[in-house]
């Protein structure tokens, strides 16, 4: 699979290079400006775009704006945004258009280098992870709108944080340490609950609490 | 006011014994006409009326503007049309006093013409022309009667029969009167075309009028001459037109040209008055003056200037322009200045003497000014002083942001590589290193948020509002205004750094269960508010508010903290936009 990269910082770019290749991506092109990166985008045609929100010319929203310009040219192509802070206002603006495919961590999480490897891996094939930080402001968000999440317990409130994060059951089994069977009562009881329609589909699951927690 | 002043009081008993006198005089003239005029007897009555007209126009602008000779100049025409009317009278004396003033009232009428509108002739050829009027209307007309008699006039002052002096002053008295009014015209002219467009409201409708009636009056005995109309009939339209000055004189009246003045005295009163219900000294200065356009400048003499009465900065006018200035002093110096209209208010001894009676209620008022300017400059200073610690925070804020933040994420990631691709035990301790870099990542993006929002500055404060309720550990309802309209950056942050320290505080202190953010605002006004159903009891004395409320008012705002204990807490700042 082809990733075309959006990095200002050079250091920086060349890790992202390294662990990738490292995970046998082939890296068609790198980028350290938001304008570059459309066009690398546009000659390459990757399955993914993996870029920081701050970048030239403007150091303000430029990656995030490039990452939202690609996916309107091309919306098959996934894109995964880095930023050294993540904003829930953002992820919405992200998963707006078409949310599948979109990816939006903390820029410090590339260096748990399995665990972003993997994520890498979800939103190229048309996942949605979204960095626990965003999630947690989206439950705090949700809190106030949906009287039903108070009637969850912690335990509960774990599991829907970890799939709205784009976990699979063996996933947040695995981080929880419970068993899958276990997360699979738990999550049935989070529909029951949300009021929302059963899917075993890992993906569709996602983009469903997401849509309940972001409206 | 009015009441209480003795001079307007004097000034109302003189001016009802002209009033009186006028209508007695017109009341006589007219006796006599119907008894034994000697002519066209209603006309003559209309003539009587006309003058008794100019009469009562002179007493409303004498009224209205004691302290200018109009007033005056109008009855004296008045008076001199009733003298000049009794010309036709059968009494051989009052006929012979009619004789002598019968041109009288052309001569007065190019006076009051050329003095209006402070009564006042304000320069040396309308000086000239002025005389030349006289001239022409009281000495010139002397051969007629004195070397030779007129029809129906006593020969009383007869000295020699001498017809051909008589034709000759004739032809000189014509020629001399051909060349005073058109140039008294083209000196009304000039004035009018001279006068800014407030002077040119109340100069056009006299002026044009007068103009047209100097004109007509001379040349309307040419064009009788030419055509052969009949006396009586040039007589009743001359009358008809005369008639219409004291019209255009109460029209220039209304629109302005006689705006009611006071005495000096009566401003010595306003002086003393208490100074609760006291209008401002402007106001009083301006209705004594009655020039409506008078302001009052003040001399600040540490910072060498002049300024209006808010501190700001003022010019005098340039000498000779349209508008004039009058310094003002006491003892001490210069205190300031009154700038008035050059033409509506020629006088500068008036101005002058108006200035030393509020002279010591200038020193007071500049006073004033001097303080607001200063406390304009130090409104300034410390919107500077905010403004510009805000500049270091957001580039400290980026300067962490783009250094320490990035290399400590290639820190840590170069960490991670290691953990990922060694065997323990070196594995462990790469790992460890990764899990201190992150924590060290989100201890300094803690730190960078509390110096200057990312989000405050990308998307402004609606939406880093949005992203604080987003955190909050408590319920909370946010509301937020319709529009994404972005606001200067010190206001924006003053509204941020309100917000989050009333957050701070409800959170941590109040013991609040429930709270209401709000980001409202108006045209110009922007509004934060945060309130709890906490405690309460908090203070703007504590430490945190205190920098709160101080940045809030640098930034020319108001911090309002309502927090009686048991009743929660309301934080709200209202923050002014127009620079």
């Amino acid at each position: 699979m082809r990733v075309v990269i959006g990095e200002d910082e050079a250091l920086l770019r060349e890790g992202l290079v390294l662990l990738l290749q490292g995970a046998g991506w082939d890296v068609a092109g790198v980028a350290d400006n938001a304008p570059d990166l459309v066009r690398l985008a546009g000659e390459h045609r990757p399955d993914l775009v993996l870029t920081d929100i701050r970048m030239p010319p403007e150091h303000s929203e430029d990656g995030l704006r490039a990452a939202v310009a690609i996916r309107a040219d091309r919306p098959e192509t996934a894109v995964l945004v880095l930023s050294q802070y993540v904003h829930r206002q953002y992820a919405r603006e992200l998963l707006a258009d078409r949310p599948a495919g979109v990816g939006y961590l903390l820029k410090q999480r590339i260096a748990d280098v399995a665990t972003f490897c993997r994520d890498v891996g979800i939103v190229a094939r048309g996942g949605t992870v979204l960095d626990p930080e965003v999630v947690s402001a989206m439950l705090t968000r949700a809190r106030s709108d949906h009287d039903a999440l108070s009637l969850l317990t912690p335990r509960q409130t774990d599991v829907i944080a970890l799939l709205a994060q784009g976990r699979t059951n063996a996933g947040i089994a695995r981080r929880l340490g419970i068993s899958e069977k276990a997360v699979v009562q738990h999550v049935s009881r989070i529909y029951d609950v949300l009021g929302l329609a059963v899917t075993g589909d890992d993906h569709r699951r996602v983009l469903a609490v997401i849509r309940y927690l972001n409206p | 006011m009015e009441a209480g002043s003795p001079l307007r009081a004097s000034l109302r008993v003189a001016l009802l014994q002209v009033g009186l006198s006028a209508v007695a005089l017109t009341g006589f003239e007219i006796a006599l006409f119907l008894d034994a005029g000697s002519g066209p007897v209603a006309a003559l009555v209309a003539y009587s009326l006309t003058g008794a007209g100019f009469v009562a126009a002179g007493m409303v602008a004498w009224w209205r503007r004691p302290s200018g000779r109009i007033g005056a100049l109008l009855s004296l025409c008045g008076t001199a049309v009733l003298a000049s009317a009794a010309g036709n009278v059968a009494d051989p004396v009052l006929a012979v006093v009619g004789t002598v003033l019968a041109q009288l009232p052309i001569g007065v009428l190019l006076h009051l013409l050329l003095a209006f509108p402070s009564g006042r002739l304000p320069d040396r050829r309308s000086r000239l022309l002025a005389v030349a009027g006289y001239v022409v209307t009281l000495a010139l007309p002397i051969p007629a009667y004195m070397f030779g008699p007129l029809p129906g006039v006593p020969p009383v002052l007869v000295v020699a029969d001498r017809p051909d002096l008589v034709s000759l002053f004739a032809r000189i008295a014509t020629v001399a009167g051909f060349v005073v009014v058109p140039l008294c015209a083209l000196v009304l002219l000039q004035r009018l075309r001279a006068a800014d467009r407030p002077q040119r409201r109340v100069l056009a409708a006299v002026s044009a009028y007068g103009i047209f009636t100097i004109l007509f009056l001379t040349g309307s005995a040419i064009v009788a001459r030419l055509t052969g109309i009949d006396p009586l009939t040039q007589f009743v339209v001359q009358m008809v037109v005369l008639a219409g000055v004291p019209v255009a004189f109460l029209g220039g009246l209304l629109r302005g040209g006689f705006a009611r003045t006071a005495e000096i005295e009566e401003l010595g009163a306003w002086l003393g008055a208490t100074e609760g219900g006291r209008p401002e000294l402007r106001d009083a200065v301006a209705a004594t003056l009655g020039d409506p356009s008078l302001e009052l400048l003040f001399w600040l003499p540490r910072e060498h200037r002049w300024a209006d009465a808010d501190g700001v900065s003022a010019l005098l006018p340039d000498p000779g322009g349209p508008r004039a200035a009058v310094e003002v002093a006491t003892a001490t110096g210069t205190v300031g200045a009154i700038v008035h209209d050059a033409v509506l208010l020629p006088d500068a001894e008036l101005v002058r003497a108006a200035g030393r009676v509020v002279a010591l209620a200038m020193e007071r008022d500049r006073l004033t000014a001097e303080l607001l300017a200063g406390r304009a400059a130090l409104r300034r200073s410390r919107a500077r002083i905010v403004e510009s610690g805000d500049r270091e925070r957001r580039r400290l804020a980026r300067d962490l942001h783009d250094g320490l933040q990035a290399r400590l994420v290639v820190l840590a990631l170069r960490a991670g590589r290691l953990a990922a691709g060694t065997a323990p035990p070196l594995a462990e301790q790469a790992e460890a290193v990764r899990a201190d870099a992150e924590a060290a990542i989100a201890e300094l993006r803690g730190l960078v948020h509390g110096i200057m929002p990312d989000l405050l500055v990308q998307r402004g404060l609606p939406a880093a509002a949005q992203e604080l309720a987003d955190r909050l550990p408590l319920p909370s309802t946010l509301s937020l205004p319709g529009d994404d309209r972005r606001w200067p950056a010190t206001v924006e942050t003053a509204g941020w750094f309100t917000l989050a320290e009333g957050v701070a505080n409800a959170v941590k202190h109040s013991g609040a269960r429930k709270l209401w953010l709000t980001v409202g605002h108006t045209d110009d006004v922007l509004t934060v508010e945060v309130r709890d159903d906490g405690a309460g009891g908090a203070h703007l004395d504590g430490g945190g508010l205190r920098g709160i409320a101080d940045r809030v008012e640098a930034v020319g705002g108001r911090l309002h903290l309502d927090s009686t204990p048991g009743g929660g807490t309301r934080l709200r700042a209202e923050l002014p936009c127009v620079s």
